[in-house]
């Protein structure tokens, strides 16, 4: 069943032969009587206007291209070349497209990945971590996020191993520019989880997020309580 | 199921003339060859002047329209696509000319209307009072007036120019299925306002129709 609306737009095209009137249009007209109206107020209507359109006059041909032509000439007018031609846009957006798609689909493999592993237990308060000279130097102005993630899960009280890693992210470096020496904050606390008894996660990864760092493995390990990788 | 029916094409130009012929000729324009365009002029003017004319009543300033038409497209052609038609692109331009034509005459306040256009006639005994043809036609064309502009403008391509859809969607640049949408606004509409129209007629007269008016004036209240 379809509404009044509905009805109404499907007879406004109707009446000028815009659509072929449907079953449910027709159902609709034999219980609708103000429909009914509509429709007939719009075969009026339209009547009108097709009695403007044939009772028009037949345009003979102004004969205007001796005018044109002479406007051209006097403006000195002639067809703008395309500045860029339409096949040239279409390859620039292709490489464009590409380029991006080739960027999203590149897998962040290891060897790719700035690798921090390092134990956090016992570690609840932030710590300053000055750049390392084995780190990677960044090129790129835009800084990079971040995605640190436990790399090893507590066992819960039965014993069994969470399977989700915990996942944060932060931005490093905070400063653009090429970084060779501004320090990045990591901040980790225990992480308290429902039914877990030891809940500080034994170490974590970072590894960059999105834009992964153009050296390729920079493996740093050391011990979180001397800051020393 | 309700189908939407494929409207027969409008846009054809005064003589049969391919895609690729017309391509032809825009290449040639192109290079210079103003012979060419003469051609494209000639095969488009009639139907322009038509178009125009349904928007505009000035004769005048529906062949100013046309003219000036024709040179922007001239100027563009560097634009324009030649793996489509010429038409709906020559349209579009003529089209959005005249509908900015109508505004800046809008914000002048300055709307010529049907019955100062010099089409005055004697009358003549022997004929059929002609008056009675043109009083309805100049209703109508009052009421279409009346319908907001980007309703007016597919009403009149489809109804008074019988252009299908899918070329009013060329023309005006939207989606078919838009215009549909348009198209079936734009009836409902025009009949509403042609409605009222009748409904203000009729209480017109029934006001001049009383008895203590002295002829035919009222006393308005």
């Amino acid at each position: 069943m379809i509404s009044c609306g509905q009805a109404r737009d499907e007879l406004a095209l109707e009446v000028g032969q815009d659509l072929e009137p449907s079953p449910e249009l027709r159902d609709h007209l034999v219980d609708c009587p103000d429909c009914c109206r509509a429709w007939l107020a719009l075969q009026e209507s339209h009547g009108h206007l097709q009695h403007l359109k044939l009772g028009s006059p037949i345009v003979e041909s102004p004969g205007l291209w001796d005018d044109v032509a002479v406007a051209i000439q006097d403006r000195g007018l002639r067809p703008e070349r395309s500045t860029f031609p339409s096949w040239l846009l279409g390859m620039a957006v292709g490489v464009l497209f590409t380029l991006f798609f080739l960027d999203s689909i590149r897998p962040t493999s290891d060897a790719e990945t700035l690798v921090i592993e390092m134990p956090v237990r016992g570690l609840s308060t932030s710590i300053e971590v000055p750049y390392q000279p084995q780190w990677p130097p960044l090129k790129a102005a835009v800084p990079i996020e971040l995605e640190l993630v436990e790399i090893a899960s507590a066992n819960d009280r039965n014993g069994s191993v969470s399977e989700m890693p915990a996942v944060r992210r932060f931005r490093w470096p905070q400063a653009s520019g090429r970084i060779t020496s501004s320090p990045y904050q990591l901040v980790n606390r225990p992480i308290r989880r429902r039914g877990i008894a030891d809940v500080t996660p034994p170490a974590i990864r970072i590894r960059p997020w999105r834009r992964p760092i153009e050296t390729p493995f920079h493996k740093i390990s050391g011990t979180i309580d001397d800051a020393d990788f | 199921m309700t189908e939407a029916i494929h409207t027969p094409t409008a846009l054809q130009p005064d003589t049969e003339t391919s895609v690729l012929s017309e391509s032809r000729l825009v290449e040639e324009a192109r290079r210079g060859e103003t012979a060419a365009y003469g051609e494209l002029v000639r095969l488009y003017e009639r139907r322009l002047v038509r178009v125009i004319g349904r928007f505009i009543r000035d004769a005048w300033q529906v062949e100013d329209l046309a003219q000036e038409t024709f040179l922007r497209a001239y100027t563009r052609l560097g634009q324009f696509d030649t793996s489509r038609r010429f038409g709906p692109w020559l349209f579009r331009i003529g089209v959005n000319l005249t509908l900015d034509h109508l505004r800046k005459i809008k914000r002048r306040g300055r709307q010529a209307l049907f019955s100062e256009s010099p089409s005055e006639r004697t009358p003549d005994p022997s004929v059929e009072d002609p008056r009675r043809d043109l009083d309805l036609k100049q209703e109508v064309r009052e009421v279409l007036e009346s319908v907001p502009e980007k309703y007016r403008t597919v009403l009149v391509l489809r109804d008074l120019e019988n252009f299908s859809t899918a070329e009013i969607a060329g023309i005006l640049h939207r989606k078919e299925a838009t215009i549909r949408w348009r198209l079936a606004e734009a009836r409902q509409r025009f009949q509403l306002l042609w409605q009222k129209r009748l409904d203000q007629d009729s209480r017109s007269s029934r006001w001049d129709q009383r008895p203590d008016t002295v002829n035919g004036e009222g006393h308005r209240r």
